[in-house]
């Protein structure tokens, strides 16, 4: 091998060029700013996850006993695709920052993988039963136009509901007379009588002022409706 | 005198002095120099010039770094990841991949290899790593990289984990599957498994 003094020519660049060492404050940001990112990006995940959980439990699934054949459709439409493709870009994000990590490289790639998986299924659940899903989803309803046009939630399949003739209508409460007895304003703004047939519901809490229901059942007369099931 | 005290002085401790007083720097740059030259022409397969200029620039980004340097890695697994690292921005600058290999034949573990291999019978040392740096140059380079990690720098697991920055069990994979691949190449070649082989005899 060539003889040449590294050392010497090392030290002289060094000394030249007024090489110093980056100062310790400048790599313990970076590694802190690394595993911020991660964090953030895995409790974006958590959310992301916890309102994709909301959203297909809270469907209106129950519609499918009444409308035959638009199963299918219904599942299609009903993939929230938009907190889809926010998991799987929060999710890669993160497991390519982890990895960049000063221990990132030292696990197996799938261990990784389940681990993250399983703090994002664990919390996401949390915020899902902790209500914390329901409420980012009806802000952001709220908030942003685009996004209710994004998503598709139960408040869409309203209009599925407001089909008499197959047994079907949705409203809000406006009145109640008794137990058995109440009153709705559906959709379109027509006034229904409810009556409860007291052979199949008993036990019902009773329903309060303003408080959406969707009801099966059969048109009993003009603006009665005789109903055997309560949705709330 | 006081050199022999800084030659009897441990990596970490030449760091921390290195941070107080550049000059110390020397020390571990003698340390390491010709490992690293070693490494650095094995891995580019290329020109001892060229190696020598990676090499300043390896030394450089250790110095600009060494407040960076973890110390539960081993500092000599720190500084051949940045001189793995260096080589392969180098040959991507000048558009060459990787493909033949240098090989100081003088540097291969022969005993090492020839105990992971099985091979039990007392044989030329010389003429065997001479057939073993044949035959790794033949190999794919990822599994050339492991092989000369472990046989020529004499690496365990765990440092080759951290030079390369992969899990240790890829690092275990890659060396079984680097060794299985070796021994179909020394079988395939009549020259090193023929009758007067002094490989497998």
């Amino acid at each position: 091998m060539e003889n040449q003094d590294i050392s010497k020519e090392t030290l002289k660049k060094i000394e030249e060029e007024k090489i110093t060492p980056t100062p310790k404050w400048c790599f313990v940001c970076g590694d802190y700013s690394l595993w911020a990112l991660a964090v953030v990006s895995i409790i974006i995940g958590i959310l992301a996850l916890g309102v994709i959980v909301f959203l297909i439990v809270s469907q209106d699934w129950q519609i499918h006993n009444y409308l035959q054949g638009r199963l299918f459709w219904h599942v299609m439409i009903s993939v929230p695709y938009l907190w889809i493709f926010i998991l799987a870009i929060f999710f890669v994000f993160g497991y390519y920052i982890f990895r960049n990590t000063k221990i990132g490289y030292r696990y197996q790639t799938y261990l990784v993988l389940v681990i993250g998986l399983s703090i994002i299924l664990v919390f996401a659940i949390a915020s899902f039963l902790l209500n914390i899903s329901s409420q980012i989803h009806s802000v952001l309803s709220r908030q942003i136009p685009l996004y209710s046009n994004l998503i598709h939630d139960k408040n869409d399949d309203a209009i599925l509901w407001e089909n008499q003739e197959k047994g079907l209508l949705t409203g809000k409460v406006v009145g109640v007379v008794d137990s058995a007895d109440f009153l709705i304003i559906d959709i379109k703004g027509k006034a229904w009588n409810i009556k409860i047939d007291p052979k199949k519901i008993s036990g019902e809490p009773p329903l309060k002022i303003g408080q959406t229901v969707r009801l099966t059942g059969a048109v009993e007369g003009p603006g009665i409706f005789l109903v055997n099931k309560i949705y709330k | 005198m006081i050199q022999e005290d800084f030659l009897n002085k441990t990596d970490q401790e030449l760091v921390t002095l290195t941070l107080k007083e550049k000059e110390h720097y020397g020390f571990l740059i003698q340390r390491y120099e010709e490992k690293l030259k070693r490494y650095i022409v094995r891995l580019s397969g290329g020109r001892v010039e060229d190696a020598n200029d990676v090499l300043q620039e390896v030394f450089i980004k250790v110095y600009r770094n060494l407040n960076g340097y973890d110390h539960s890695l081993k500092f000599s697994s720190w500084i051949y990841r940045i001189a793995h690292n260096e080589t392969i921005t180098f040959l991507r600058k000048i558009n060459r991949k990787p493909t033949t290999y240098n090989f100081d034949i003088d540097a291969i573990q022969v005993k090492t290899l020839k105990e992971d291999l099985n091979i039990e019978k007392e044989i030329d040392k010389k003429r065997l790593a001479y057939d073993v740096a044949k035959v790794i140059s033949r190999l794919n380079p990822k599994y050339k990289d492991v092989l000369s990690l472990r046989y020529v720098e004499d690496k365990d697991y765990k440092e080759i984990s951290d030079i390369l920055k992969k899990p240790a069990g890829t690092v275990a994979t890659l060396l079984r599957q680097a060794k299985e691949e070796f021994k179909k190449e020394i079988l395939k070649d009549p020259l090193i498994n023929g009758p007067d082989s002094h490989f497998l005899n």
